[in-house]
């Protein structure tokens, strides 16, 4: 792994063409703009266990994981035999395989309270399906979700400024992280109303650090969900199976959803998303009509239930749990040491990195652009990602750099790349 | 403030936005400096009952505000649509009533000039503009004004925009084209929008900056959208990208209403 200054030609030459043809040249969360443009690359090549090549050629020891996808490292062999092996026999057909009937089973017996499971592609699939849920069982229209919190590019939630209505939202309401009071207010003003609530098990914005639930939250908005018959929805979808093999919620007293969801995670990279409920929510489930072309394809969920066994058998949640205790112990060490004021926050798993009066982010963005020019991936805005593919040399490793980063901010040496 | 209707906006966009940086075409542009060295110019211009702006030339000096005393002519439109339609070059001409000075003709013909220079300037084909910098370059400095200008009146009048404001984050952003000599700032707050040239009063939460004027030209032309624009190297954003992500929701509103329409 080189310092040297890295160079994005390629990354710049694609994009040049995808300006042509694709609008934005790159959408969504992976669009340059989120990034540091011209200071990061755009376009991947390859990857391998915790580290990807982009179009370029450099080579990035990595800590976004693919924005969550990425559990125990790019192309991880048992993984990827067994979605060969599926694909061989049959992948997307009439009908679902015997894939579809084990990996619900394995989904309900992995986690606790559910007595179900149903399968899309991606997060927001499911996450807008599970309101539905929540609306058809209690026949109200009303869902509180926290501010600021992701849920997927629907109408009802994305954070985008175009293509919504706002009758698209004339039912969805928010209120602040943590703020039991504010949940219970809307709940006690609205009388029968409320059908369900969405949140994460934390709360991890781009831009700002992460908030851990305040003791007493879960408990709180659960003991409330129950005496008014709400839906708890817990989006898991980029937290779930990096704390705990049975999902968040065991990882927080309290937390005690009655639906949840699933992504990221699941299958190590191949797209797959899993919703689970408890059984009073059953018959309003199978009411809310659900399916995609490739929903029940089988290659996704053979690769899913691989992905389970291995992540259970090698303990993947353990070992990124202790890698990211070091990771945590050396950063903030660090930065200590050069008289930086930052710190992670959030869990060790996919933790938020932030500086202490950096409101606009633009130590942030220095930092990112620093260590990505030493081969270390940072994401200056969004949570990073542990892996198990991660070794205590890698973490000790992007600890180095991140030393060598905080010297050059303190002497003023940081500048911008050439593109 | 209240929402107005669009046709209502659209004509004080002109009126307040757009004609005001008429303007500032003779420091930009020689032949309309040609133009303002001798003569007198004093007409109002007025888009229904309420809204009128005034175009004064006096000692070489081109000013348009509204205001003081009985113009020597006043053209006037009936509705504002009519209004629009002439500013936005569209046909058939609705020609407007000249209620004052109707034998003043060489002031009309003066105008007329002048408007074609500005035209000339602020809505060239794209082919003048790749070959012609300084038009390039008078080009962005002004279509940068008369962005100046329009945003708090959108931030006042405008739905979307005002709802935008509403929800985003609040900010002082940085707006520079450096190899034209061009800075300028604009102030988001969560219900109204100020702007002004030169530096910012305080260190801006987010830095937009342009690579040089051709980019600027096409971006502020519609030809790329702005996050393809960063993609490409056009733009750089540093800093608060949420206040940059707001601005560009209110680029959008303008463009809406001041755009050329898509090819
Ligand atoms: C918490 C959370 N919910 C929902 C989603 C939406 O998932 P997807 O992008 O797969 O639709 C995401 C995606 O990042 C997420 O992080």
């Amino acid at each position: 792994m080189s310092d040297s200054p890295r160079r994005y030609a390629q990354s710049a030459a694609l994009f040049a063409r995808a300006a042509a043809v694709v609008p934005g040249g790159i959408y969504g969360h992976m669009a340059p703009t989120l990034m540091v443009p011209g200071e990061s690359p755009y376009f991947a090549a390859r990857s391998e266990g915790a580290r990807y090549w982009d179009a370029d050629g450099n080579e990035f020891l990595d800590f976004l994981c693919g924005y969550g996808p990425n559990l125990l490292g790019y192309g991880h062999p048992e993984v990827e035999e067994a979605a060969a092996r599926q694909a061989r026999d049959a992948n997307c057909l009439n009908h679902p395989t015997a894939r579809f009937v084990e990996l619900a089973e394995r989904m309900t017996a992995l986690v606790d309270f559910a007595a179900w499971a149903v399968f899309g592609k991606n997060g927001a699939d499911l996450t807008t399906w599970a309101i539905q849920v929540a609306r058809e069982h209690t026949g109200r229209k009303k869902i509180l979700r926290v501010a600021g919190a992701y849920h997927g590019a629907h109408a009802w939630c994305s954070p985008g400024h175009g293509g919504w209505i706002e009758e698209d939202r004339a039912h969805i309401h928010t209120f602040p992280w943590n703020d039991l009071d504010a949940f219970r207010d809307f709940v006690r003003r609205h009388p029968g109303e409320v059908a369900g609530v969405i949140t994460t098990a934390w709360h991890h914005p781009n831009f700002s650090p992460a908030e851990l639930p305040k003791p007493g939250f879960f408990a709180g908005l659960v003991e409330t969900c129950r005496a008014e018959g709400i839906v708890f929805i817990l989006d898991d979808v980029r937290s779930g199976f990096r704390l705990h093999h049975g999902g968040s919620h065991r990882f927080f007293p309290g937390c005690e959803p009655d639906l949840a969801v699933y992504c990221k995670a699941l299958a190590n990279g191949h797209p797959i998303s899993a919703a689970v409920g408890r059984s009073f929510l059953r018959k309003a489930a199978a009411r809310v009509f659900l399916t995609g072309s490739y929903w029940n394809s089988a290659v996704p969920m053979a690769a899913a239930l691989k992905t389970l066994e291995v992540a259970e058998r090698d303990d993947a949640v353990g070992r990124i749990a202790k890698l990211g205790a070091r990771f945590r112990a050396g950063l903030h060490a660090a930065a200590a040491r050069h008289g930086i004021a930052a710190s992670l926050s959030g869990h060790d798993s996919m933790p938020n990195w932030n500086f202490a009066d950096d409101p606009n982010s633009y130590r942030a963005q220095a930092f990112a652009c620093e260590a990505m020019r030493r081969g270390v991936f940072f994401h200056p805005h969004h949570n990073w990602f542990l892996c198990a593919a991660h070794t205590e040399a890698d973490i000790d490793h992007a600890v180095a750099v991140a030393d060598a980063v905080f010297a050059a901010m303190n002497s003023d040496a940081v500048v911008p790349a050439e593109h | 403030m209240t929402p107005l209707p669009p046709d209502e906006l659209l004509a004080r966009l002109h009126l307040e936005a757009v004609l005001p940086t008429l303007g500032e075409l003779p420091g930009e542009w020689t032949r309309a400096a040609r133009l303002t060295r001798r003569g007198r110019l004093d007409v109002e211009l007025r888009a229904g009952r309420d809204l009128a702006t005034r175009v004064r030339l006096r000692d070489g000096l081109l000013r348009v505000a509204p205001g003081g005393g009985a113009p020597a002519v006043r053209l006037a439109w009936k509705d504002h649509r009519s209004f629009n339609a002439l500013l936005r070059d569209e046909r058939p001409r609705r020609l407007p009533r000249v209620e004052r000075g109707l034998w003043r003709v060489p002031m009309l013909v003066r105008l007329g000039r002048m408007m074609a220079e500005f035209s000339a300037v602020m809505n060239p084909p794209d082919a003048a503009l790749e070959r012609d910098a300084k038009r390039a370059r008078a080009h962005v400095r002004l279509a940068l004004n008369v962005l100046l200008r329009a945003l708090p009146i959108l931030a006042a009048h405008d739905a979307p925009t005002r709802r935008a404001l509403a929800g985003g984050p609040a900010g002082l952003i940085l707006l520079a084209v450096p190899s034209a000599d061009y800075s300028a700032w604009i102030r988001l707050d969560a219900d109204a929008a100020s702007a002004g040239r030169g530096d910012p009063p305080a260190p801006p939460d987010a830095r937009i900056i342009f690579r040089d004027v051709a980019s600027a030209a096409r971006l502020l032309r519609g030809a790329l959208d702005p996050a393809t624009a960063v993609g490409l190297g056009w733009v750089r954003i540093e800093g608060a990208l949420l206040l940059a992500d707001l601005l560009d929701v209110l680029l959008a509103r303008s463009d809406a209403f001041l755009g050329r329409p898509p090819a």
